[in-house]
């Protein structure tokens, strides 16, 4: 899932980049409104987060013209403004949710699930391909029931071709989905996060296969029964 | 490796260490500051420092009780709102009540950042 986060205190953004990260979302974090629209514009969000006192610009008006400019994507505004006029004022400019600073991490991540589930791309189960599963935090991939040893990156990638079971998975839209604007890519690092998630799902002898199509991408499928 | 084009901003490496430093830097702005207001001031000559203190503390009231100074946020709160009134309601001059005002919401902002910067 691929979250914008707009929001011009550093170290909350840091906080909420690790976090996120950590529980297997893509973040691409930026520190200005009018950044945040361009980046809303050229990506379809999963969630975009919004502060509202920023310093180019305020967020109730990126969160506007967003609207305006026809960016579907789910808007969460995080603030220090707690009065019901200013939550108000923030539905009504067109986010989904409001969420008052200061706030729990865990909080923050219920409610991007929230936003998710509402939005329809999620039915409140966590994705599932043959015996593969993930926890309901979406911060652990099981097999059979049995947590799988995966790194931040390699979680993200099952996770995606989980999520659209037996579909082909382009390489650009893997590139998209595990990397935020601020991490840097290998050139063969799709390959080596699919070579290292294919030994794991073998070591545990699930089901699940990665199967590769040269020069369109990457699916998973059912082993055929022995 | 290449980096990727779209690129737009970078994370510091520990949030939890940023915001203890963060913390430390305020506290010295927020001093220095103040320390510019100690006399009754019109109120256009006092207006860029007071919205300067107004959004230290509104950073504060945010991030601290996110990186669990929840106290510290509190108080930044109070400070912050009585800031936000007086920029609304810009006042003729920071006269020598304001300034006392300003000191009891100030202080202990600044007693909160001086014992998370030194716990013991």
């Amino acid at each position: 899932m691929r979250v914008l986060l707009i929001e011009d205190d550093a170290e909350i953004s840091s906080l909420v980049v690790r976090d996120l990260r950590g529980a297997g979302y893509t973040v691409d974090a930026v520190d200005q409104g009018e950044v945040g629209l361009h980046a809303a514009l050229g990506t379809d969000y999963a969630v975009i987060v919004v502060d509202l006192r920023l310093p180019d610009r305020d967020g109730l008006e990126v969160v506007r013209d967003l609207r305006a400019r026809g960016v579907q994507s789910p808007i969460l505004i995080l603030t220090g403004r707690r009065r019901v006029a200013d939550r108000v004022a923030g539905l009504k400019a067109g986010a989904d949710d409001y969420l008052v600073k200061p706030f729990a991490m865990a909080e923050l991540r219920a409610r991007l699930t929230a936003l998710q589930r509402r939005r329809g791309k999620l039915d409140g189960k966590p994705p599932a391909f043959a015996d593969v599963t993930f926890d309901d935090e979406g911060v652990e991939a099981l097999v059979s029931g049995r947590p799988l040893d995966l790194t931040r990156q390699e979680l993200r990638l099952l996770r995606v071709l989980v999520e659209r079971g037996g579909h082909i998975v382009s390489k650009r839209l893997i590139e998209e989905t595990l990397y935020g604007f601020d991490e840097e890519v290998a050139s063969n690092s799709i390959e080596v996060h699919i070579h290292k998630l294919r030994r794991a799902l073998q070591g545990t002898g699930s089901a699940a296969i990665i199967e590769t199509r040269r020069g369109v991408g990457y699916r998973l499928t059912k082993k055929a029964a022995e | 490796m290449m980096r990727r084009a779209r690129q737009l901003s970078s994370q510091p490496v520990d949030p939890d260490l940023a915001f203890r430093a963060r913390m430390q830097r305020d506290r010295e702005r927020l001093i220095e500051l103040s320390a510019t207001l100690r006399r009754p001031t019109a109120w256009p000559r006092a207006a860029g420092r007071l919205a300067a203190i107004e959004h230290v503390a509104h950073g504060l009231a945010g991030a601290g009780g996110v990186f669990g100074f929840t106290d510290l946020g509190e108080d930044a709160a109070r400070l912050e709102r009585l800031l936000e009134g007086w920029r609304k309601q810009p006042p003729v001059e920071i006269s020598p009540r304001r300034i006392a005002a300003l000191d009891r919401r100030l202080a202990p902002v600044l007693e909160r950042l001086r014992c998370a910067a030194d716990p013991s």
